[in-house]
Formats: C-alpha cells, sequence, structure tokens
C-alpha cells in the first residue's frame, strides 16, 4: 500500500482510503482509491 | 462523543437498522481537490448522523510521516464543499470550531437521495485528513416510511 501511495503522489493524485464497509465512490481515475480488505468479523 | 437522538434510537427498533461507522484517510497534494459519491448497497439505504473530522495536519511524501497540524489560516484552504438532498452547496472549512466537535449531520442516502463530496487543499503543502460517518443502516423499501416518521416527529 505505501508504494501505491508514494507512486500516486508524485504524479500529484490525491489519496483516499476507504474502509471495507465505505460507501464512497470515486469516479475520477486520477485518484488512487484504496479500499481496505475486510479483516476478521462477518 | 457522538450520540443516537431519540428519535433516531425510535427509528432503529421500529425499521430494524443497523448502525455502523465508516472511516476515511485523504492525503491531498498541493491544489488538488476531486468528486466523491456515497452510494447505499443494493436494496439499502442510509442515514448518516454525524461526521467526525481530523484537523489537517502536513504529510511529507518522501518520508510518509504525518506532521503537525495546519494553523488555522492554513487551514480554512482545506475542507469539503458538501450537497446532500437538506443541505446546499457549501463550504466546510477545516478549522477548529469544525474539527474539535462532530459534525451534525441527517444526510439520506438511497433513491433520489444521494450526496456529493469535493475534498480540496488549497495550499501549498501536502496534507492528511482522516474523517468517521456515523450510519444507520435499513432496507430501501422502509424509506417512505422512515422519512414520513421524520415529519410527523417534527409537527410537519
Amino acid at each position: 500500500m505505501e508504494k501505491q501511495i508514494r507512486e500516486a503522489l508524485k504524479k500529484n493524485k490525491p489519496v483516499i482510503i476507504v474502509s471495507s464497509t465505505g460507501l464512497a465512490r470515486v469516479k475520477s481515475s486520477d485518484v488512487l482509491v484504496i479500499r481496505q480488505k475486510k479483516r476478521g468479523g462477518k | 462523543v457522538v450520540q443516537v437522538s431519540d428519535l433516531l434510537k425510535t427509528l432503529i427498533v421500529k425499521y430494524n437498522m443497523r448502525r455502523y461507522s465508516d472511516s476515511y484517510v485523504l492525503i491531498l497534494p498541493p491544489k488538488s481537490s476531486f468528486e466523491v459519491e456515497y452510494v447505499p448497497p443494493t436494496g439499502l439505504a442510509e442515514i448518516v448522523y454525524s461526521i467526525v473530522f481530523s484537523p489537517p495536519r502536513e504529510f511529507d511524501p518522501d518520508t510518509m510521516t504525518v506532521g503537525s497540524e495546519l494553523s488555522p489560516l492554513e487551514a480554512q484552504r482545506v475542507g469539503f464543499w458538501r450537497y446532500t438532498q437538506y443541505e446546499k452547496w457549501h463550504w466546510i472549512p477545516l478549522l477548529p470550531s469544525n474539527t474539535r466537535e462532530e459534525y451534525p449531520q441527517f444526510t439520506i442516502l438511497g433513491g433520489e437521495y444521494g450526496c456529493v463530496d469535493v475534498p480540496v487543499n488549497d495550499t501549498d503543502k501536502y496534507v492528511l485528513v482522516e474523517f468517521t460517518v456515523h450510519v444507520l443502516e435499513f432496507a430501501k423499501k422502509h424509506l417512505d416510511s422512515v422519512l414520513e416518521d421524520v415529519r410527523k416527529f417534527g409537527g410537519g
């Protein structure tokens, strides 16, 4: 994840890290969207 | 402290709503912005009843470290443009007066009800912001009844 973030920021792309249940949808491809994987739970 | 109002407690029980929270981390390069929509899962509707924003902090992309909070003069240039069914387009600057307490909400998501946020960093620094939204989720088929109950509660 850190490598992805570094590369995005080098290109001046914003980064959004979304929790696994997150409702956020980003249309632009000029944004790095990282959706956290579910850890445990149901 | 984020609290659930008496109205929402009543709706939770009546419509078998499920409460949860979602957290987001944003890293915004200098002079950047983008658009976010919030879309509920198929067959479900949501009420966002609170948001808690962190203060904006400096971020060093070389070392990946988070630095100090921006001063209020800088922080006023970092924030969100926001629009929902019950909120006009407005600018939420991440000033201490907005980040030291929860930001009240009554945002409906689902059907014709939507929400758009545009996070903005208008400073010359890399900035990290995090926020948590507090949500009630329920079957979309109850949406009209939920809104009718809210209207009755308000005497409308």
